[in-house]
């Protein structure tokens, strides 16, 4: 499945910069792929709303809980707080340093797990019995009567809401797609001449999946997963800003913007910080997919 | 296409029927019991253990799933636990509770899928036919960014425009047609942006189809082209779509019902999970999956009604 790119070299290999430079110089203006520049613009996104995050855990400007009453819904500038401060005069820049962190674990701990459920079932029903696979059927169309809201309430009222639940009951309302997709793949796959002939020459089940299956769906896995990671975040933001996320006062990105319901006209900053960084990660993520999927040409 | 139909109606009984069975498990499975939670902290041991006997929660649970099935098949969904205030006195029907609040939430769900349908099917549409024009490029890029923010930040922002600064909208509750214009549009914005790229795509690669080349060569008119030939054939993943996103309607509107204060399904089945309304959650949740199921046996008639082929799936 994988094609041979259509660009040689990586995005940011310096020997292509050289080329393209050169190319560029002798008047023959070569431009960098669509696909290319889609895969950096996406990654450079990502890296924007990703990177102030990791920095927050060795230092934050603020502490991210601690109010100071002199300095109230204080708006942003070149102050001490750059994007301001809430009504409890929380520095606006740390919670959303530190909100990031919430956000962004439980979104890429909901990511692996949907992956690795969604695969592995998806393996089992496509190559281990018929009941398995109509069981799995069944299973699939009770998750999608079901409003994930519901499942995702009864988790967290079970287990109590961390960054864990957040993440383990987000990653279940998820996998259905992914144990879909694989298990047609995989059927898909098993049916081709390459593997009959695996199989003729004594290759186990464990062996076709692992050597011949798997490397020909991660180009459609990966896609999926950047679809996937731009849906969790968002989800996460609504399950916190209904209140069913950490709990207070710790902040996460969507805490942040219910935080700032009742204040729009006299705070529009409190809440206007974590949606941007929920949009940016999110389009970010959406563009990265939409390039790699031209780069492997995929539907 | 009835084979197709049968087997879709035997998987969705089945479905349903599994689903009253794990949702009368899960409810009972959230820590705190409704009697607890109903009489707050000053109630005795004595009064928690009347009111469980009334409510019929000490039985063996096997037991009590026998009499709520046997009830819910008379029509009988018991009392709603939150919305009856003194013990033994009778309380509100929590089918009635339920219907009564249906209306709202169909309210909102069709006007804001119509609000889809006419924004995204004809911006998605033109965009197909004029590709990589400045219109196509400005109007993917918009549904890339509405897709991306969150719709509730979105939804603030709207009763800032409209409710505060301008004054020419309500911004929460129900009653008017206009009530439902605010929180309708917020819940239409993320569809609108998977609806528009897909209508896109859609069009975009039936046009590529030899069958419309068939159709230009022999000198149809090009509406008629693309309404007979290229929607038509474009419209089915749109279907699939459309059938999803009313069956799984609960999910969305949940946000949007509490940011608008609207009174719908969303935010009683919010409210009855705090308040361990067992009633109420047992009628709510299999009312949204006997939706989800019957759409779906909708959406695979339409399809056969949209593709002959499809008729043809065997048992």
């Amino acid at each position: 499945m994988i094609s041979t790119p259509e660009h040689t070299g990586l995005p940011g290999n310096s020997i292509n910069v050289v080329e393209a430079d050169q190319v560029a110089a002798s008047g023959k203006s070569r431009r960098w792929s669509t696909s290319t520049v889609k895969i950096i613009i996406g990654t450079l996104m990502i890296a924007l709303v990703t990177a102030p995050v990791l920095v927050s855990f060795f230092w934050l400007p603020f502490d991210p809980n601690a109010t100071e009453f002199s300095a109230l819904l204080v708006p942003p500038g070149w102050g001490e707080h750059l994007l301001g401060t809430d009504h409890l005069g929380r520095d606006v820049l740390s919670r959303l340093m530190a909100g990031g962190r919430v956000s962004l674990s439980v979104a890429v701990l909901a990511v692996i797990m949907t992956n690795s459920l969604g695969t592995v079932l998806g393996l089992l029903a496509a190559y281990f019995g018929r009941w398995l696979d109509w069981g799995l059927t069944l299973l699939a169309e009770i998750q999608l009567a079901l409003p994930s809201i519901l499942i995702i309430l009864v988790f967290l009222a079970l287990i109590g809401p961390s960054v864990l639940t957040l993440a383990l009951v987000i990653g279940l309302s998820d996998w259905v797609i992914y144990a879909r997709m694989m298990r047609s793949r995989a059927i898909v796959e098993g049916e081709r001449e390459y593997v009959t002939a695996a199989r003729a020459l004594g290759a186990s089940n464990t062996r076709i999946i692992s050597r011949h299956v798997l490397p020909n769906v991660l180009p459609t896995l990966i896609v999926l997963t950047t679809v996937l990671f731009g849906s969790v975040i968002l989800l996460e933001s609504s399950l916190s800003y209904l209140g069913l996320g950490v709990q207070r006062p710790n902040p996460s990105w969507g805490r942040m913007v219910s935080d700032g319901r009742d204040y729009i006209v006299t705070g529009w900053w409190i809440s206007l910080a974590p949606a941007l960084s929920i949009g940016i990660i999110v389009l970010g993520a959406t563009i990265l997919g939409d390039g790699l999927r031209q780069r492997w040409k995929m539907e | 296409m009835l084979a197709l139909v049968t087997r879709r109606i035997l998987l969705g009984f089945l479905t349903l029927f599994l689903t009253l069975v794990l949702v009368f498990a899960m409810v009972r499975l959230i820590p705190g019991n409704p009697a607890a939670v109903l009489l707050k902290d000053d109630a005795t041991v004595e009064q928690i253990e009347y009111i469980k006997q009334l409510w019929g929660l000490d039985e063996p649970i096997p037991v009590q799933f026998g009499i709520y099935l046997k009830n819910l098949i008379r029509g009988d969904g018991g009392d709603s636990y939150q919305f009856q205030t003194t013990a033994g006195a009778s309380g509100t029907d929590a089918i009635g509770l339920v219907v009564g609040r249906l209306p709202a939430t169909i309210e909102l769900a069709v006007v804001s899928i119509l609000i889809s349908i006419l924004i995204a099917m004809p911006l998605g549409l033109i965009s197909a036919l004029w590709q990589d024009s400045w219109f196509d490029h400005t109007v993917m890029t918009l549904s890339l960014l509405i897709g991306s923010i969150p719709n509730f930040w979105i939804g603030m922002q709207l009763i800032l425009l409209f409710g505060v600064t301008l004054g020419i909208l309500p911004t929460g509750g129900s009653g008017s047609a206009t009530h439902v214009l605010l929180p309708a549009i917020t819940l239409a914005l993320p569809f609108i942006a998977i609806l528009l790229r897909l209508t896109r795509t859609e069009v975009a690669r039936v046009l590529q189809a030899e069958y419309i080349t068939t159709a230009r060569a022999k000198g149809l008119k090009s509406t008629t082209v693309l309404v007979r030939h290229a929607l038509r054939n474009a419209m089915i993943p749109l279907v699939t779509m459309l059938g999803l996103r009313l069956g799984g309607l609960l999910n969305g509107t949940v946000v949007v019902e509490v940011l608008f204060g609207w009174p719908g399904l969303g935010r009683l089945l919010i409210d009855s999970i705090n308040a361990r309304d067992y009633p109420v959650i047992q009628i709510v949740v299999p009312l949204s999956a006997v939706m989800f199921v019957v759409i779906n046996v909708l959406v695979d008639v339409t399809y056969g009604l949209l593709d002959p082929r499809m008729r043809a799936v065997r048992l």
